[in-house]
């Protein structure tokens, strides 16, 4: 895996109508670091992380990776140069068993076009064999060896989190990102995931995770960046930014409010 | 009896063909591509030019036909449906560019070709099987045998490749397809090629048992899609039984009937099926091919 690349978002902007989901947000992810995403519902999390993956394009603003320009960029190009991510509802490509998801994962370095199907039969039988090895331990490592040949979408939730997390992982990602990967998980499947996420990181993968589960965030994350309403109005150590008045205003506001009326 | 078999079987054969091209198509791009069976006319009656006219030896000349075929196909994905895709078009919108196209590669041919059906020699000479009797013409089984040897290598390449794999993934979902750095855009110019060159392959196969001319391209393409919804639309075996069961059909009505009454009674036996059983004969995805 080569060295991370920083991840810089510059005045990005995101109007759905007339409602700003993103306003003029600048961050920058720290390579080999794990940031926290958090806010209130609403706050422009999911849009900015399908903003960088390039699922949505930004009304105004650039987004560099490394000395990569992102903007413009389709999903599965920005795939391709190593920024990889998981889905709020988890996707399981249905029709493929669970070992063949991860293989899909595998495609970005293991690839046969069909020029290479017609001419080189031998290499790739070769690839194959290769990718079912690296596809199986990946599945041992993420507690779904024993599932490799069913349905993937015959999984049950939580495991489910999990293949999504090993075909994310399988593209060799120098960042991941996380949408609520701990939505509706038990407490232990939650430090499973929090276990393979520090593994992830001690791989030198710069991860950003968007979560609600604020002690889950704060306890893994190495950084934390607060939005509302489309803006970050907090971002640093978890410590500094936990006892930022702006923070609490933004959790807690509301219920003083309905506490006082 | 033997003989109406024959024709039945190897002319639904075409129709698998045609119709594993409308199944594929639909699964990793969403669209319904009504100018499938324009290229079994493409590659029957250009085979027919580059041997008769230009004067090539056969097997160069059914390689050019088939050529001919995909490329057809390849310039069906660039020229007309990757723009509007790319816009995201509605998909009626697609589906009427690609009878619209399906028509005008019918009216080039007639232009060009003339509109005198015309046909080749077969591939095998002087080969043929006797049954129960009969003696059936060789080029019925080049047909049958090469469908099943094609179909066998689809789904072998569907299923065992990264390339199929990629192509499921994006019949399953393009959205993930693409975060795990699939282009949708690259799968969909490879089904649209290689459903053309299997049409194509169709068109140049049929044509020494048959005939080819300007207009076949419709009842091919009809015929493959009803072919590819009777079986189930989107299964690979569901295609071939599709269209194996509709080719017979159509061979007896056309014998014992007219066959004037073969699309009344392929539309009619569609509406029943369809209204008994909606996912069709066989299963439903061709993953689990």
């Amino acid at each position: 895996m080569s060295a991370a690349a920083e991840l810089e978002l510059n005045g990005v902007t995101k109007r759905y109508g007339g409602v700003i989901a993103v306003s003029g947000v600048s961050i920058a992810l720290s390579a080999d670091a794990v940031t926290g995403l958090i806010g209130p519902n609403g706050a422009g999390k999911s849009t900015l992380i399908n903003l960088i993956s390039g699922f949505r394009r930004p009304d105004s603003g650039g987004i560099m990776f490394g000395d990569r320009d992102l903007t413009r960029l389709d999903p599965s190009a920005i795939a391709r140069l190593g920024i990889s991510r998981t889905f709020q509802q988890a996707a399981p490509l249905v029709g493929l068993s669970v070992i063949e998801n991860v293989m899909v994962g595998l495609h970005t370095r293991y690839h046969a076009g069909l020029g290479s199907i017609l001419l080189r039969l031998p290499s790739m039988r070769q690839e194959a064999r290769a990718s079912e090895q690296i596809a199986g331990g990946l599945l041992e490592e993420f507690g779904l060896g024993d599932e490799a040949d069913t349905e993937a979408s015959g999984l049950p939730f939580g495991k489910l989190r999990f293949l999504e997390l090993a075909r994310a992982t399988a593209m060799q990602p120098q960042m991941l990102l996380l949408d609520e990967p701990a939505a509706g998980l038990n407490r232990v499947e939650t430090d499973q995931l929090a276990a393979l996420i520090r593994k992830l990181r001690e791989r030198g993968v710069t991860i950003l995770l968007v979560d609600h589960d604020v002690p889950f965030v704060f306890g893994l994350c190495d950084r934390v960046v607060v939005m509302n309403f489309g803006s970050v109005i907090a971002a640093g150590k978890p410590d500094d930014v936990y006892g930022d008045p702006a923070v609490r205003e933004a959790y807690l506001g509301g219920e003083e409010q309905g506490a006082a009326a | 009896m033997t003989l109406i078999i024959a024709i039945g079987v190897a002319t639904g054969c075409v129709y698998s063909l045609v119709a594993v091209g409308y199944s594929l198509i639909y699964r990793t791009t969403g669209v319904v591509n009504f100018a499938q069976g324009s290229y079994v006319m493409a590659g029957g009656f250009s085979t027919y030019w580059f041997y008769e006219i230009a004067g090539l030896p056969y097997p160069v000349a059914i390689l050019c036909g088939v050529g001919v075929a995909t490329m057809l196909g390849l310039a069906l994905w660039t020229v007309v449906v990757l723009p509007l895709w790319r816009q995201r078009s509605p998909s009626y919108v697609v589906l009427l560019e690609t009878i619209v196209f399906g028509a005008i590669v019918g009216t080039s041919a007639l232009l060009l070709l003339g509109p005198l059906p015309q046909t080749l020699p077969p591939w095998l000479p002087g080969f043929a099987l006797e049954f129960g009797g009969n003696r059936i013409d060789g080029q019925y089984v080049v047909v049958v045998v090469a469908t099943v040897l094609l179909m066998l290598a689809f789904s072998a390449v569907l299923r065992f490749t990264s390339l199929g794999r990629s192509m499921r993934a994006c019949a399953a979902s393009r959205d993930v397809a693409q975060l795990l750095g699939i282009s949708p855009e690259r799968i969909g110019a490879i089904a649209f090629t290689a459903t053309a060159a299997l049409g194509g392959l169709g068109g140049a196969m049929i044509t020494p048992a048959q005939f080819t001319s300007a207009d076949i391209g419709l009842s091919f393409g009809v015929f493959g899609f009803v072919a590819a919804v009777l079986g189930g639309f989107g299964s690979l075996p569901g295609a071939l039984v599709g269209g194996l069961l509709l080719g017979v059909i159509n061979a007896f009505v056309g014998r014992y009937i007219s066959s004037s009454y073969q699309t009344v009674l392929a539309f009619g036996l569609l509406l029943v099926l369809l209204t008994l059983r909606p996912q069709g004969l066989v299963g439903k995805d061709w993953e689990e091919a």
